[in-house]
């Protein structure tokens, strides 16, 4: 072998075992698409501003997901030749947060401590409105029966109408794990497009009356009355639904170190430290599952509008139980409130606020949206309880 | 029973589940502020109660007993810096005090 031939070899080979290469192979292009959809991702996340604490650590875990050569997501394996046991990538280790659900039930400790339940307990009728508005989780479970997904995958869904991004992502790890990046990426994307999409739904199902309704101020909430609310909401969730125990006993758990005021580190460190190094890890995890040949399918684009129609309905149900409570309060209620029943803490609350305070300036509907807010956080985790409890019945339905 | 006729039920019985749980914990809550309200101030009826602990609080909009002073105060205030600046020190009243409403924009969620 002459010098040329054994450079040329050499050069070959190292071409071929770059990254570079799979691109030319069969399916390769597969990988760029998916580069490039994570790109648009990013760029909506640092220039537009939508979610970018979720969606910037997502985009770049789908990069790193469609990277050929990276195998950041690649499983420990034994060689056969060998038996020696090769370990697995750095995202495969952190998925297991994922992969058990352990890191859902952790953002929901956080979210507990961040959150005040106060306009709920002080408004107790405001958790119906919570509850209305997950009719939106079940319109899109049968719409996406209908048009052909498994009962497993239906479930996971539908509880995108949740607008709930931990619940989808820690009921989709158990009933339907292979969709796990379809599902987060929808979730996370029509949470941060709540202020665009509820306004016009909220607008058409309500009149230029309904939504300047003044509400009466909430009622202060004594310190005992925050104290037995987590510890009373746990052990009747958690008897009457023992499969939603891990987001609603963690969500609670996090509400009882804030509102005792005996763990304001803890709170703290649930709210803040905690809770930033989860998302990071469940961003980059989930952002890693969108590996081109699980998300380029037909079934993605099936999931995002059924992803919208659940937020949507989620929205007109909110919004039309209000009109009734506010029917059958002689007008006490300002029906904007109900479309807060979604979840998307904090912001669907301030879209109903800001889209009153269209109507009426002086109208503050802030802290009551915020009541239907927080009950749709539980009434989402109690649906995916259901759907969890269901698992079975599933399973035999899909044969 | 039909494909879809069961994933009906699936959906009436989760709506079902959903509503009856968060109307259990809706009840609880009435129970537990009807027990506490009775204990604290067994003389008041419930109504008379919680404004008048809305006005101890200074809440907004709940006629709090604190407000019209600062009100006076700060039409006081106002009038006396008119005064000493020449203009009329009659043209601004403060006739109630509110917050400022927390601001209605921003991108950010919890979940």
């Amino acid at each position: 072998m002459n010098f040329f031939s054994l450079f040329s070899d050499v050069i070959s080979k190292f071409c071929q075992s770059t990254g570079f290469a799979a691109f030319f192979q069969p399916g390769g292009y597969k990988f760029a698409i998916m580069i490039v959809v994570s790109l648009i991702f990013m760029y909506l996340a640092v220039y537009k501003n939508y979610e970018p604490l979720l969606l910037l650590p997502i985009s770049f875990g789908m990069l790193l997901a469609n990277l050929p050569g990276a195998n950041l997501m690649l499983p420990e394996m034994t060689d056969p030749a060998t038996g020696e046991l090769a370990r697995g990538g750095l995202l495969h280790y952190l998925y297991i947060g994922d992969e058990y659900g352990i890191f859902p039930p952790l953002i929901f400790l956080g979210v507990g401590a961040m959150t005040d339940f106060g306009p709920l307990i002080a408004n107790p009728r405001s958790i119906l409105l919570g509850a209305a508005a997950q009719v939106g989780i079940f319109l899109a479970f049968l719409g996406a029966l209908a048009i052909g997904f498994t009962p497993l995958e239906a479930a996971c869904i539908g509880i995108i109408g949740g607008a709930d991004g931990p619940t989808s992502i820690f009921l989709t790890t158990k009933l339907a794990p292979h969709m796990l990046a379809t599902i987060a990426l929808a979730a996370y994307s029509y949470m941060s497009l709540v202020p665009i999409i509820q306004p016009p739904i909220m607008r058409l199902l309500t009149t230029k009356k309904e939504r300047a309704i003044k509400m009466e101020q909430l009622r202060p909430v004594s310190k005992a009355e925050k104290v037995v609310f987590p510890v009373a909401v746990t052990i009747l969730v958690i008897l009457l639904l023992p499969d939603c125990a891990p987001l609603v006993s963690m969500l609670m758990l996090g509400n009882l170190f804030r509102e005792s005021m005996v763990t304001e580190k803890l709170a703290k460190a649930a709210s803040e430290y905690m809770m930033y190094i989860i998302t990071i890890f469940i961003g980059v995890t989930v952002g890693a599952t969108a590996a081109a040949d699980t998300f380029l399918n037909a079934k993605t684009l099936g999931v995002l509008a059924l992803g919208l129609v659940a937020f949507s309905s989620a929205t007109a149900g909110g919004v039309l139980l209000g009109k009734l409570m506010c029917v059958l309060t002689k007008g006490k209620i300002n029906p904007l409130i109900g479309a807060a029943g979604v979840s998307a803490v904090p912001m669907a609350a301030r879209v109903a606020q800001k889209v009153g305070a269209e109507e009426n300036p002086s109208n503050y509907l802030l802290m009551h949206a915020m009541g239907p807010n927080v009950a749709g956080v539980i009434g989402s985790a109690v649906a995916a309880g259901v759907f969890l409890s269901l698992k079975t019945f599933f399973e035999s339905m899909a044969r | 029973m039909g494909f879809m006729a069961q994933g009906l039920s699936v959906c009436v019985i989760g709506m079902v589940v959903v509503g009856a749980v968060l109307q259990l914990i809706s009840m609880m809550m009435d129970l537990f502020k009807a027990l506490m309200y009775k204990e604290a101030a067994p003389k008041h009826n419930e109504k008379k109660d919680i404004s008048d602990k809305t006005a101890e609080a200074g809440a907004p909009g709940g006629n709090p007993a604190g407000a019209d002073e600062l009100a006076a105060a700060i039409t006081a205030a106002v009038a006396a810096y008119c005064a000493a600046s020449g203009s009329p020190a009659d043209k601004f009243v403060v006739r109630s005090v509110r917050p400022a409403a927390p601001a209605a924009h921003g991108r950010r969620t919890l979940l």
